[in-house]
């Protein structure tokens, strides 16, 4: 406790709340503030030192999470300006979402295999579900499962039956193997009596686990309803037109970037790193301002779960981190490098 | 996280999701983003920012020097949004030559030094591009590597640099990421090139080939590798420690004296620090013998000069200082890096395999851009000849033009050219239409050719790649490498101090006030040859030999404590003196608790086996046998020998061989004899049996081990035993009575009983002081409370039976009294091993 206290900010902080100075002294009748909101850079070193004051308050002042007193700042991730037009906006997808509606409010895109245009609303949500299959594409291909893999496993209509015969799964192999890949051994999975098998590719050596449990993912579900809903999108080239010029694109993605990069370039983008990048105004209105911040209330679910998670992420053992770290390091959403 | 309520109405979140989510952010950006290094191009982010933007801001190692600041600015807000501290920081140790073996930034001015002194601040420092770090980034304009927007979408920075050399092992890297860390030590760069190509033409390479390549690290501040066993377990597994010494010689300075200098220091080791570190250790005399320490490094190189007294060994005193200070070091090896954006320990070949796969990239990649460029310039010239062929018609044709556009329309219908032809043609001076220079066109066509069938068949050609790599790779060794600084040596395993010391007798003296020295048998004798007079030591008034061993260096010494704790040094930890010092006071040499006194002590060697037992006694009379293989490992900061009750303390203690006899004398005048083997021999720590009984507030006074010289008999009635043996008990009192009673009187009985008598004590004679063995020739010294000290030859007691009250021995002043008696060795004995 001596340490907590030796340091300045920890020892503001605890000056401020002015309930006490550990979890056995504390007199929440004396609390002077009801919201202690945590404001920390935009960054991933704002990330730590949020961790760093999560574990304070948990560890030294529960009774404040458990009470609702803490907070979560959330500033906005980015300023986006033309001229004297300026948004602030939170997180990327949003960002990606308002220059899908700009993109739409001034082109219109037609496939000439289909004789199509589509435009307006239709296009938006076209685009919106572009982009979120293209997400979860990126986030499949992380795990070894690549487009082109999921292409054939979404043909190939995935059932129980398919996994559960060797007939029928050496079939699904031999014909992801046409597809170029190249396939481990059939296993049996005594404990489901399902069979299974790996795939790889020079695209993605990685090897992808191709079994029941695929099927069931929800990930793997929502990519194929997806791609269910683009097959318009399926039948390239597309030509995107403004009423002035017209420009031609190969595939989905090359139209992705087609439509918001020429909007993007309009804009000026200013992802926020540090709050020191705001004007005290700015701040005002997108921070600070009761009527329009937005604040994360800090809750504690399952404390068992919480208190190891802390023992884990900040205890003085290495190798249980280490674990945790490469356990869910596929799960990462934002890394600033 | 979706959000629908704008006005101050949160949205919950639990602590373990935000935490979770958060700690992973950073968890992974610093992993990936930060503090460890590419396994392709051996850089941090940091340093691939820096030299990218050092190399297209034109910082090159043949331009002038730009200053720290500019370039610091540069980087940062083009690329590393983050302190310029840290940028100026890693641009530092770039540059110095003690932290990289190549450096790959070229200082100028004061960019700090091995004593861990700061640069001087960024706007005084310049810099530039080391040569060598062109070819870090060299062809990075022909397409080889990816390239992502920067922080701010301004900028595109490429995700790692060529690396035309596999600077992960030429430099090295360390860093500390979260529940990671990196530690990769510098290489010899030809040494690496060869390994590099052996592993290009024999993929199937083992470890122990590639070490034949490089036998180990190779650091830029030098110094010596103890053992390859460590190096080959980390090139093995990725992991390894690596034993890192200074290097150091020994000069003879003032004709007998010698001075330790050390030359070069371990890696990463800070050579004030260093200095300091040796001088708190000659203080606190943890080393001794070291009597002046000079730091008398300059720009030519590191010198530190460490005089020793005259006398003292420089391979024990170095010994000492690889044990305590960091002229020895430890590199722990981990071959931590980024493959994949994960990170992966690798060994030693992996990491060799991912350079090579990497460089084929790269030169595949240069090689199709090249084509590219190459044919783009084969269909101009293919234009240009076509023009040439038919001068006069094309000129004909752009004088009847009426703009540009037209004269370049009409040159692509007229003579089906693409437009970059028609335009190339417009564009052509008309110096070029000169005979010469037609051939020049000619011939470059023809070489462009040439070229692109080269290039082509490189693409088509895993040898050729190869090839290549290789060619490159002897290249950089030809133009860069330079020899090995880093000696690899055989570890010796751990020489003992004790090997170097040669295991000479020694003479040891123990004087009664507590002082210690040892004298070379050898100087003591011929002394002795001298003839005038004694040439023993000359104690003070109040002191006396009371202790005189014949012993080697490797012998040890034990040493017994009132509170029962044991204390080892070996002999030649002890001070050497000449004949006529005093030595130097225990306490000075063990670490004595408060009101800790030594008490006894006692020599031995070959004798820490089960065999062989350490008696003590109390003065309570309570006994206890432990074998001396207990005593094996005990150094000079102590260790338990005995657990007492309270009020209780040591007596005296003796190595027995299992078939000694033990004498105890008590204060009132009883004594008895046992068999040691009546004692059960206990643990080091137990707290011992009864020798004997005592009545009311009796003591011990002394306990004597009777070894060998003891002869069990039998009385006449051929039942009881009895000891005869020649030598006596000599018993004196506190009021200077004293007797010699052979030790045949003295009757072997059991232990734990109340003895027999052993003098009669009477008001006259007092209470018992000590009880003695001795023989005829030996000399006993009586110490009295008003400190005399009173020496007496052992021939001038007269010997008669136990029960008589014996005589006056020595005349004492009024109200003083004798405490204790010891044996006064003559420096003859010393002729004779005597104990142990």
């Amino acid at each position: 406790m001596d340490k907590i206290l030796s340091n300045n900010e920890i020892r503001t902080i605890i000056t401020a709340l002015g309930a006490g100075t550990s979890q056995e002294d504390i007199n929440l009748e004396k609390l002077r503030y009801h919201k202690a909101i945590i404001m920390t850079d935009a960054d991933v070193d704002g990330s730590h030192i949020r961790t760093l004051l999560l574990t304070l308050f948990y560890r030294h002042f529960p009774q404040l999470v458990e009470r609702g007193h803490v907070y979560v700042a959330q500033p906005p991730l980015y300023r986006v300006s033309k001229g004297k037009e300026e948004h602030y906006i939170s997180t990327e997808e949003d960002l990606t979402r308002f220059f899908v509606e700009k993109a739409v409010a001034s082109y219109t895109v037609t496939i000439p295999s289909l004789k199509k245009t589509i435009r307006g609303l239709e296009l938006s949500r076209a685009l919106e579900t572009l982009q979120r299959y293209e997400r979860l594409l990126a986030r499949l291909a992380r795990k070894g499962y690549t487009e082109a893999l999921l292409l054939n496993l979404f043909g190939a209509g995935l059932s129980r039956e398919i996994f559960s015969g060797a007939e029928k799964i050496g079939a699904l192999k031999h014909s992801v193997e046409q597809a170029g890949f190249e396939c481990g051994e059939l296993r049996f999975d005594e404990e489901h009596s399902l069979y299974e098998f790996t795939a790889k590719s020079e695209a993605n050596p990685h090897p992808a686990l191709i079994a029941h449990s695929l099927h069931h993912a929800p990930e793997f579900l929502t990519a194929q309803a997806l791609h269910e809903k683009l097959k318009d999108l399926d039948r390239p080239p597309f030509v995107v037109a403004n009423g002035e010029s017209e420009a031609k694109a190969q595939d989905r993605r090359a139209l992705l970037d087609l439509l918001l990069d020429s909007v993007k370039a309009k804009y000026h983008i200013q992802r926020y790193k540090g709050l020191g990048e705001m004007n005290p105004e700015q701040l005002w209105e997108t921070t600070m301002d009761p009527a329009k911040r937005r604040l994360l209330q800090v809750r504690v679910d399952d404390a068992v779960e919480a208190g190891g998670l802390f023992s884990v992420l900040m205890g003085d053992a290495v190798e249980p981190r280490r674990k945790f770290i490469e356990e869910n390091a596929l799960n990462v959403t934002n890394l600033d490098i | 996280m979706e959000t629908t309520n704008l006005f101050d109405r949160p949205v919950a979140v639990t602590i373990e999701e935000e935490i979770k989510k958060s700690y992973l952010d950073y968890a992974m950006s610093v992993i990936i983003g930060r503090a460890l290094p590419d396994v392709r191009d051996g850089l941090k982010p940091v340093h691939r920012r820096i030299l990218y933007g050092m190399y297209i801001g034109g910082n090159h190692w043949n331009r002038p020097y730009k200053k720290s600041a500019r370039i610091v600015g540069d980087v940062m807000g083009k690329f590393h949004p983050h302190g310029d501290a840290a940028i100026y920081d890693t641009i530092v140790r770039l540059a110095q030559d003690f932290s990289m073996r190549h450096p790959l930034v070229d200082g100028q001015g004061n960019f700090g030094s091995i004593d861990g002194d700061a640069a001087a601040a960024m706007r005084y420092t310049e810099i530039r591009l080391a040569k060598l770090a062109h070819f870090m980034a060299a062809d990075i304009e022909k397409d080889t590597v990816d390239f992502v927007p920067n922080y701010d979408g301004e900028e595109t920075e490429p995700t790692v640099l060529p690396a035309m050399f596999p600077n992960l092992l030429v430099n090295g890297s360390s860093g500390i990421a979260v529940g990671m860390a990196t530690n990769i030590p510098p290489h010899n760069l030809g040494e690496v090139a060869g390994a590099v190509i052996a592993a290009i033409e024999r993929p199937e390479i083992t470890t122990a080939e590639l070490m034949r390549h490089m036998p180990g690290p190779d650091f830029p501040t030098a110094g010596i590798i103890l053992g390859r066993e460590g190096i080959r377990q980390a090139y093995e597994t990725g992991r390894g420690l690596i034993k890192l010494r200074a290097r150091a010689h020994v000069e003879e300075y003032r004709k007998d004296r010698e001075a330790i200098v050390i030359t070069e220091v371990p890696y990463q080791t800070n050579k004030a620090n260093l200095i300091e570190k040796i001088a708190g250790l000659v203080k606190e005399k943890k080393v001794a013998g070291i009597t002046d320490i000079r730091d008398e490094s300059n720009r030519e190189g590191i010198r530190i000069v460490l005089e020793l007294a005259r006398g003292e060994i420089s391979d024990i005193v170095l010994k000492q200082l690889y044990k305590h200070t960091e002229m020895e070091a430890t590199f722990g090896v981990q071959l931590l890096a980024i493959a994949g954006n994960q990170p992966k320990t690798f060994t030693l070949k992996e990491i060799i395999e991912a350079f090579i796969a990497y460089r084929k990239e790269v030169v595949l990649r240069r090689t199709r851009y090249d084509l590219e460029r190459a044919k783009e310039r084969a269909h101009i010239l293919e234009g240009l000849t076509v023009a040439l062929d038919n001068l006069d018609a094309v000129i004909a044709l752009i004088r009847a033009a009426k703009d540009p556009d037209a004269a370049r329309e009409g040159l692509m219908s007229r003579f089906s050219l693409s437009e970059a032809q028609a335009k190339a043609i417009l564009e052509m001076r008309l110096q070029r239409l000169t005979g010469l220079e037609r051939d020049k066109i000619l011939s470059e066509y023809r070489e462009v050719l040439a070229r692109i069938q080269d290039l082509t068949e490189i693409l088509q050609s895993e040898a050729r790649v190869k090839t290549i790599i290789c060619a490159e790779m002897r290249q950089i060794k030809a133009d860069f490498s330079n020899p090995r600084r880093t000696q690899i040596v055989d570890d010796t395993g751990d020489i003992s101090i004790e090997e170097l010391i040669a295991d000479e007798e020694m003479l040891l003296t123990v004087t009664h006030g507590g002082y210690i020295k040892r004298t070379a048998l050898a100087e003591y004798r011929s002394q002795q040859r001298g003839g005038k007079g004694r040439a023993g030591m000359s104690p003070r008034e109040d002191d006396f030999l009371e202790h005189l061993f014949v012993a080697s260096n490797h012998d040890r010494f034990l040493f017994f404590s009132n509170q029962g704790k044991v204390y080892s040094l070996k002999v030649y930890e002890l001070p050497e003196a000449g004949a006529s010092a005093r030595g130097r006071a225990l306490v000075n040499l063990l670490s004595l608790d408060p009101g800790e006194k030594i008490l006894g002590l006692l020599s031995a060697r070959h004798c820490f086996d089960d065999s062989h037992f350490l008696m003590l006694a109390t003065n309570n009379g309570i006994v206890k046998k432990t074998p001396m293989s207990e005593f094996d490992s005990i150094r000079a900061n102590g260790k338990i020998a005995m657990t007492f009750k309270e009020g209780d303390e040591l007596v005296g203690a003796g190595i027995t061989d299992g078939k000694s006899h033990v004498f105890m004398a008590l204060r009132e005048g009883h004594c008895i004899t046992f068999h040691e083997e009546d004692v059960r021999p206990s643990g080091r720590t137990s707290q011992g049996v009864i020798g004997i009984r005592l009545k009311g507030r009796d003591q011990v006074v002394e306990m004597e081990i009777l070894s060998g010289s003891v002869v069990e008999s039998f009385d006449e009635e051929g039942a009881s035993k009895a000891v005869a043996q020649e030598g006596d008990i000599l018993t004196v009192t506190e009021n200077g009575y004293g007797k010699r009673t052979p030790l045949s009187h003295y009757r072997i009985q059991g232990r734990a009983g109340s003895g027999i008598i052993n003098i009669q004590l009477t008001a006259k004679n007092g209470k018992v002081v000590g009880g003695l063995y001795v023989r005829e020739d030996d000399e006993i010294v009586v110490i009295t409370a008003k400190g005399q000290l009173i020496r007496t030859p052992v021939k001038g007691i007269s010997e008669v039976g136990r029960r008589t009250q014996g005589f006056k021995v020595i005349s004492l002043e009024n109200g003083d009294k004798v405490v204790s008696i010891a044996k006064h060795l003559a420096e003859e004995e010393a002729a004779q091993p005597l104990e142990g």
